[in-house]
C-alpha cells in the first residue's frame, strides 16, 4: 500500500511524518504548480470548486509516482468538501487511475467507524506508538505555524527582497528531517533565530492586513498565487485568519464532534452580521473580518474560489461589514483562470488605498 | 445549546393588525417546492398573502444589479423578487431553510438568504426569517410555523390549525403534480426528462422556456417530480456516500431511476451558472449515463444566455436522441 494524500499549503511535512511513524509508505505528489492546475482543470468539472481540481492534479501526479491509495478527509455538507472524494473517485476511475480511497468521515457519535478505517490504512499499533506518532505531527505543526507566522512579520520589512522567503523555505526542510519531538523545537527555534536574522529596513510603519476565506484557499499559495508573500513584498505585514493548526483543531477535531463552544469569539464577531453556519468557513470569515477591524489592521484580503457557496454568502454579506467598521476588504475570486499579473495589480491598488486612508487619518506609525 | 420551547419574539409592525397584514413570498426558489403550504397557512392564519408576479426579465435584471456576481441565477431572481415586494407588502418571508430531514441539507445560500437579502436589498419592510431545521427539535417545520405566526400576532392555537391545512393543501398539490404525469403526450412521442431544481426548470424566464421549445419540438417531457420520492430514495441510497443536499438528491435519484427503468430516451439536465451542487452531481450524472449508454446533456444557463443558441442546443440534443431512437 503506498498512500498519497492532497497538498494544502505546507500539511504534507506534519502528516507525512506521521504516516510514516506508523510505518505508512508515503508517496508525494510533487508540490501543486502549474501542472497540476492544468491536469485538475482538465478533468474536473468546470464549476467545480478549485480546491477539488488541485487535488485532483496532486491524485493524478502521484499515481504516476506509484501512489495506489488515497487518504482523504470527508465530512457531511452543506460544503462541497464532503462529497470531493466521491466525485474524484468516479473521475479516477473513468481516467483508468486504479486507486483505494481511504475516506475519513467525521465520527457521528461513535468513533467505532473511524478507528476502524485508521486501522485499515496503519494496521496494528501499539497505543503508545500512535500517540508517538500523532505527538511528532502536532508538533511539526505548531512549529510550522511559529514559523509561518514569524516570516510574514519579518517579510514586511525585510532589507533585501526574497531572503524572508529563502530563510522561511530552510526552516521548513529543518522541521521536515527532524525526527523527533526535541528535534522539532530545535529545528523551530533555529528557524525563528534565522529569520531574526533577515536583514531588516528602517522599522518604519507596515500596513497590516488579516487574510480570511475558505481554508484551502488562505493556505496554500498555488492556490492563492502566493498573496501573503505577494503582500509581504509590498511592505505589508501579514496575519492568516487560520493557520494550519487552528484548522486541525477546530475544522477537523472540534467541529467534527461537535465540540467548539456556542460563545466562540470568531462566532460572536460574525452574530450581527451572519448568526448562523453556512458550511465551510462563511460564518468564519465574516467574524474573523470584523475581528481584524477590532484589532485596528488596515484591510482585510478575501480569498476564495469561484462558484464556492458558503464563501459567496460570506462575500455578500460584507460589504455590511465594511460599512459598519470601516474596514477595506478586497475579495480575490480565484480559479485556473486568475492570472498571476491580474492579481498582483489589484492587490498594489489595494496596498496603495490602504497607505492614502492612513495619511488621510494621519496616523504615523501604530 | 438547544433551547427549548418558543421564542415569541414579534416583529416591530408598526402597529398593524394581523387582519391587514400583507405577507410577501418571493416567487422564486423554495416557492417552487412550498406555495401551496405556506399560502394556505398565511391565510388560514389571517394575513393577506402577496406573491410576486412570475419572474419578468425587470425582476430578474433588478436581481442581477442587486446580488453578488458570483451567485447562482436562482438566487439573483430572488433578489429581484424580494426588491419588486420590498414596497408592497408589511412583511416579507424570507424562510431559513436549513434543512427539512434530518441530515439533509438545502444549500449554503439558503441557509444565508435572509442575511444575504438584507444587505442586499434596500427599503425592505420587516424580513420574518423564521428557521426551519430538522436537525434540532426546537426548530422543526412544526415550531418553526408556529414561530412564524407569533412573530405576526396569531395565537398557537390557530396557528396548528393554519398549519395542518398548509401541509394538507402541499400534499393534494404534490398528488396533483405526480397523477398528472405519465401516459400523456402523443402516442410513440420521445420521452425526454428535464431534471433540475424546480426553481430553475419551472421558471420560464430562467429556465430560457427549455420546457416548452422541447415540447414544441415534439418531445413529452417527465419532470423529476415525477419519479415517486420512493424511487428517488431508493436509487440516490445505492451510492458509496449519502447525498446531502436534497435538490441533489431528486436529481441523482430521478436520473438513476430513469437510466435504470428506460422510461425516457433522453436526460436533459438544466443548471443554473453558478449552482455549486449540480456542479459535482451533474458531472457524476453524466458518467453514469454514459456507462448505461443514455443521451445526457447538461444545459448551463446564466444571465447572458440566448434563447437562440440554447434553442439550438436542445434541437442537436433531440435530432441525436430521435436519431439513437430510430437506428
Amino acid at each position: 500500500m503506498r498512500v498519497t494524500f492532497p497538498h494544502m499549503g505546507t500539511l504534507h511535512i506534519p502528516v507525512r511524518a506521521m504516516l510514516a511513524a506508523l510505518g505508512v509508505d508515503v508517496v508525494l505528489a510533487p508540490p501543486s504548480g502549474a501542472e497540476t492546475v492544468s491536469i485538475g482543470a482538465r478533468h474536473a468539472p468546470e464549476f467545480a470548486c478549485f480546491p477539488l481540481k488541485l487535488n485532483l492534479g496532486n491524485f493524478v501526479q502521484a499515481h504516476a509516482l506509484g501512489a495506489d491509495t488515497i487518504l482523504m478527509a470527508g465530512g457531511v455538507g452543506p460544503c462541497r468538501f464532503g462529497y470531493y472524494a466521491q466525485v474524484q473517485r468516479e473521475i479516477l476511475r473513468d481516467l483508468g487511475c486504479q486507486y483505494d480511497m481511504i475516506v475519513l468521515e467525521p465520527p457521528r457519535g461513535h468513533l467505532a467507524e473511524l478507528l476502524h478505517q485508521l486501522r485499515e490504512l496503519v494496521g496494528r499499533r501499539s497505543l503508545a506508538e500512535v500517540w508517538r506518532a500523532v505527538g511528532l505531527a502536532w508538533e511539526k505543526f505548531l512549529a510550522l505555524d511559529a514559523v509561518d507566522a514569524a516570516a510574514m512579520r519579518v517579510r514586511a520589512r525585510e532589507a533585501r527582497r526574497g531572503e524572508t522567503s529563502r530563510a522561511w523555505r530552510l526552516c521548513l526542510e529543518w522541521i521536515d528531517d527532524a525526527p523527533d519531538r526535541a528535534a522539532v523545537r530545535q529545528a523551530r527555534d533555529r528557524g525563528l533565530a534565522a529569520l531574526g536574522r533577515v536583514g531588516q529596513r528602517d522599522a518604519a510603519a507596515a500596513l497590516r492586513v488579516g487574510i480570511v476565506g475558505e481554508v484551502f484557499m488562505v493556505l496554500e499559495p498555488a492556490a492563492n498565487l502566493g498573496v501573503a508573500e505577494r503582500l509581504g513584498e509590498m511592505g505589508v505585514e501579514v496575519h492568516r485568519s487560520v493557520m494550519l493548526s487552528d484548522w486541525i483543531r477546530t475544522h477537523l477535531f472540534l467541529d467534527a464532534l461537535r465540540l467548539r463552544r456556542g460563545d466562540d469569539p470568531v462566532r460572536r464577531a460574525a452574530r450581527p452580521y451572519l448568526d448562523h453556519f453556512v458550511g465551510g468557513e462563511g460564518r468564519d470569515t465574516v467574524g474573523h473580518t470584523v475581528l481584524y477591524a477590532g484589532a485596528g489592521y488596515d484591510g482585510v484580503v478575501h480569498v476564495l474560489p469561484f462558484t464556492c457557496m458558503p464563501e459567496i454568502v460570506a462575500k455578500s454579506i460584507l460589504p455590511r461589514v465594511t460599512a459598519a467598521h470601516d474596514i477595506p476588504v478586497l475579495s480575490l475570486v480565484l480559479d485556473e483562470h486568475a492570472a498571476e499579473g491580474g492579481v498582483l495589480t489589484r492587490l498594489e491598488a489595494f496596498v496603495d488605498v490602504l497607505w492614502q486612508r492612513r495619511a488621510a487619518a494621519g496616523v504615523v506609525g501604530r | 445549546m438547544r433551547r427549548a420551547g418558543l421564542q415569541w419574539a414579534g416583529l416591530n409592525l408598526g402597529g398593524k393588525r394581523l387582519a391587514r397584514l400583507r405577507v410577501g413570498i418571493p416567487r422564486a426558489l423554495a416557492f417552487y417546492e412550498y406555495f401551496p403550504l405556506w399560502r394556505e397557512f398565511f391565510a388560514r392564519a389571517g394575513a393577506d398573502v402577496v406573491a410576486s408576479p412570475p419572474t419578468t426579465e425587470e425582476i430578474l435584471s433588478d436581481g442581477i444589479r442587486l446580488a453578488v456576481d458570483e451567485a447562482c441565477l436562482p438566487v439573483k431572481a430572488f433578489y429581484g423578487h424580494a426588491h419588486y415586494l420590498a414596497p408592497r407588502v408589511d412583511v416579507l418571508f424570507v424562510p431559513r431553510l436549513v434543512s427539512l430531514e434530518r441530515r439533509v441539507f438545502t444549500c449554503p445560500k439558503f441557509l444565508g438568504l435572509p442575511e444575504m437579502i438584507k444587505s442586499g436589498v434596500g427599503g425592505l419592510p420587516p424580513v420574518l426569517d423564521v428557521k426551519v431545521d430538522a436537525n434540532r427539535r426546537a426548530s422543526g417545520p412544526f415550531l418553526a410555523a408556529l414561530r412564524a405566526a407569533a412573530a405576526l400576532g396569531c395565537p398557537p392555537a390557530r396557528a396548528a390549525a393554519a398549519y395542518w391545512r398548509g401541509c394538507r393543501a402541499l400534499l393534494a398539490d404534490r398528488a396533483r403534480v405526480a397523477a398528472g404525469a405519465p401516459g400523456a403526450g402523443a402516442p410513440g412521442a420521445t420521452r425526454i426528462a428535464v431534471l433540475g431544481h424546480t426553481y430553475m426548470v419551472h421558471d420560464p424566464v430562467i429556465s430560457m422556456g427549455v420546457v416548452d421549445a422541447l415540447r414544441r419540438l415534439g418531445a413529452e417531457v417527465v419532470c423529476a417530480e415525477e419519479v415517486p420520492e420512493a424511487e428517488v430514495r431508493r436509487e440516490a441510497g445505492r451510492l458509496p456516500k449519502r447525498l446531502y443536499w436534497a435538490f441533489a438528491r431528486r436529481t441523482m435519484g430521478s436520473a438513476l431511476h430513469l437510466m435504470h427503468t428506460g422510461g425516457v430516451a433522453g436526460i436533459l439536465h438544466l443548471v443554473p451558472f453558478g449552482c455549486g451542487s449540480d456542479a459535482l452531481i451533474s458531472d457524476l450524472v453524466a458518467r453514469f449515463a454514459r456507462r448505461a449508454g443514455m443521451p445526457f446533456m447538461m444545459l448551463t444557463v446564466d444571465e447572458h444566455s440566448g434563447t437562440a443558441g440554447v434553442l439550438t442546443r436542445l434541437e442537436a440534443f433531440f435530432d441525436m436522441v430521435q436519431r439513437g431512437r430510430a437506428g
